[in-house]
């Protein structure tokens, strides 16, 4: 099958949502909202091997 | 430095949002759907933005976070819309986005529609004009299963077309 046509049909299509969406709001929101998430998992798992690292050395 | 990064990033979206929006086009027809799907991809891409670097295109990096993101949340969620019967396709059909769409846009949504979730990422990803290699590389697979989803798409793609422009006439 020639995909050629499929092709050019893509092409238009992204051209056609280049112009739609993404308010730099909206990106901001989501790099940032949810930061804390992340923070929050680096923490954890900063504080377990804290924890696990006492453990190992005093045990 | 962090405000640079942001800086950037903001305009790196910009310039790519119509590929990121037709990736989810394609994959969502739910709104919801769809815009939790751009928020996942826009997330992974300033997660993996740290670990990009020139040597590739900003686009390739993109197609690759953006697809890879999605084929992660298509199989978590286990939302991958089901294929609707080919005599329930009509041109006026559609979401809002799609009414306003040219009939060779419609017809491309269509037959892309009929795809399972990788074989869409492979349709896309050889659309754009990369090679089975990079394809395969991208979507973390073999070139040898890409050449063979690749024959596969395309006889599928082929039958598709027929059925569709024999029902048309």
């Amino acid at each position: 099958m020639n995909t050629d046509k499929l092709r050019s049909s893509w092409n238009q299509l992204k051209e056609h949502h280049a112009h739609t969406g993404f308010s730099d709001d909206e990106i901001l929101n989501i790099i940032e909202h949810r930061r804390p998430v992340l923070l929050f998992s680096s923490e954890r798992i900063l504080r377990n091997t804290a924890i696990f690292s006492f453990i190992i050395a005093f045990f | 430095m962090d405000s640079e990064n942001k800086s950037y990033f903001l305009q790196l979206i910009k310039d790519n949002q119509g590929i990121i929006n037709s990736i989810c086009h394609v994959y969502f027809k739910d709104t919801e759907d769809l815009k939790d799907a751009r928020q996942d991809i826009i997330l992974q891409l300033w997660k993996s933005l740290p670990t990009f670097r020139n040597d590739s295109k900003v686009s390739t990096w993109i197609y690759k976070v953006a697809l890879n993101t999605i084929l992660a949340k298509v199989k978590k969620d286990n939302k991958n819309a089901p294929v609707e019967p080919l005599s329930d396709f009509h041109l006026d059909k559609g979401t809002d986005t799609d009414n306003a769409l040219h009939d060779d846009l419609k017809q491309l949504l269509y037959l892309i529609d009929q795809l399972e979730a990788t074989d869409k990422a492979t349709v896309i990803l050889h659309l754009e004009g990369y090679s089975n290699k990079e394809i395969a590389e991208a979507l973390k697979l073999t070139a040898t299963n890409i050449s063979t989803r690749m024959s596969r798409i395309k006889i599928r793609l082929k039958e598709t077309f027929k059925t569709l422009y024999h029902e048309y006439r």
